[in-house]
């Protein structure tokens, strides 16, 4: 760091300090705003391209003799995962950044129930089924997720 | 203006000292990336001075430049790296020292004025 040698009055500092807390706030407004007017198209296909890659992973150890293709399948279907993610994450110009103060309480709390539901399942699943149940089962209720999530934000924009 | 031990004046980062960069790193922070549009229209710049600015502050480290394409678009995205996150937080505690010296610099001449006799 080059440290100015400039001295700063109170004033120009609190000035400052008032501008970075405005740039922040706009930041996380304009984050925010993006994440809402985002197309449900990027999450419908997100919960598509999971729910199959993980349908194909779990078939691969079901039917070995397309073992190898199932296998392509879901590796496709997992890079187009990934790909709506950052496609539909750099929709409209700034991302979101990971911050411990954004976001309200019960944000915080769908965000961990709807994977710990999905994992609840799955293991569920896996009692009878083994890996191959714990696969599928664990791609179909997280793309059913994205899904409903999807149509939600449908409902809540519309209304 | 010194700092709270009446030493050297805290340390502001000079890459960070015009109001635009300040302006500009402090909107970086509070997100991942931003496009070049985005920031331009933030900061009310023209397209060759956030080009220049932005030019600065890569330079420094504080700043990283990601060109790429959304559909045939070509963009240009801007992040802060965590060096860059790090200079802004030192440079926005020094600020914050400033302003909190000078408040109790006033806190103590209002203590004296009102007191005249201890």
């Amino acid at each position: 760091m080059t440290s100015t040698g400039d001295p700063m009055d109170a004033r120009q500092a609190r000035d400052a300090l008032a501008a970075a807390c405005a740039a922040r706030t706009a930041a996380r407004r304009a984050s925010e705003a993006n994440e809402r007017s985002r197309p449900r198209r990027y999450v419908i296909g997100q919960g598509l391209t999971f729910a199959a890659g993980f349908t194909a992973f779990g078939l691969a150890n079901l039917m070995p003799r397309y073992g190898t293709w199932l296998t392509l399948a879901g590796l496709a279907c997992t890079v187009g995962f990934f790909t709506l993610v950052w496609i539909g994450a750099h929709h409209g110009g700034v991302t979101r950044w990971f911050s411990r103060d954004c976001g309200s309480r019960r944000r915080a709390w769908e965000l961990w129930v709807a994977p710990l539901l999905s994992l609840a399942v799955s293991a569920l699943a896996a009692i009878p089924y083994g890996e191959t149940g714990w696969l599928i089962a664990f791609g179909l209720t997280t793309g059913a997720e994205h899904l409903l999530r999807a149509f939600r934000q449908q409902r809540v924009g519309t209304a | 203006m010194t700092g709270p031990t009446g030493g050297a004046p805290p340390a502001l980062d000079r890459e960070l000292h015009h109001p635009t960069r300040l302006a500009l790193a402090a909107y970086l922070s509070a997100c991942g990336e931003a496009e070049f549009a985005v920031l331009r229209d933030y900061c009310q710049v023209s397209d060759s001075t956030l080009s220049k600015t932005l030019s600065a502050l890569e330079k420094t480290g504080y700043v990283g430049i990601r060109k790429g394409h959304l559909g045939k678009r070509p963009r240009t995205w801007a992040a802060l790296t965590l060096t860059g996150r790090r200079a802004l937080a030192r440079h926005l505690a020094a600020l914050e020292e400033i302003a909190a010296t000078a408040r109790r610099a006033a806190g103590a001449g209002t203590g004296t004025e009102e007191t005249p006799g201890g």
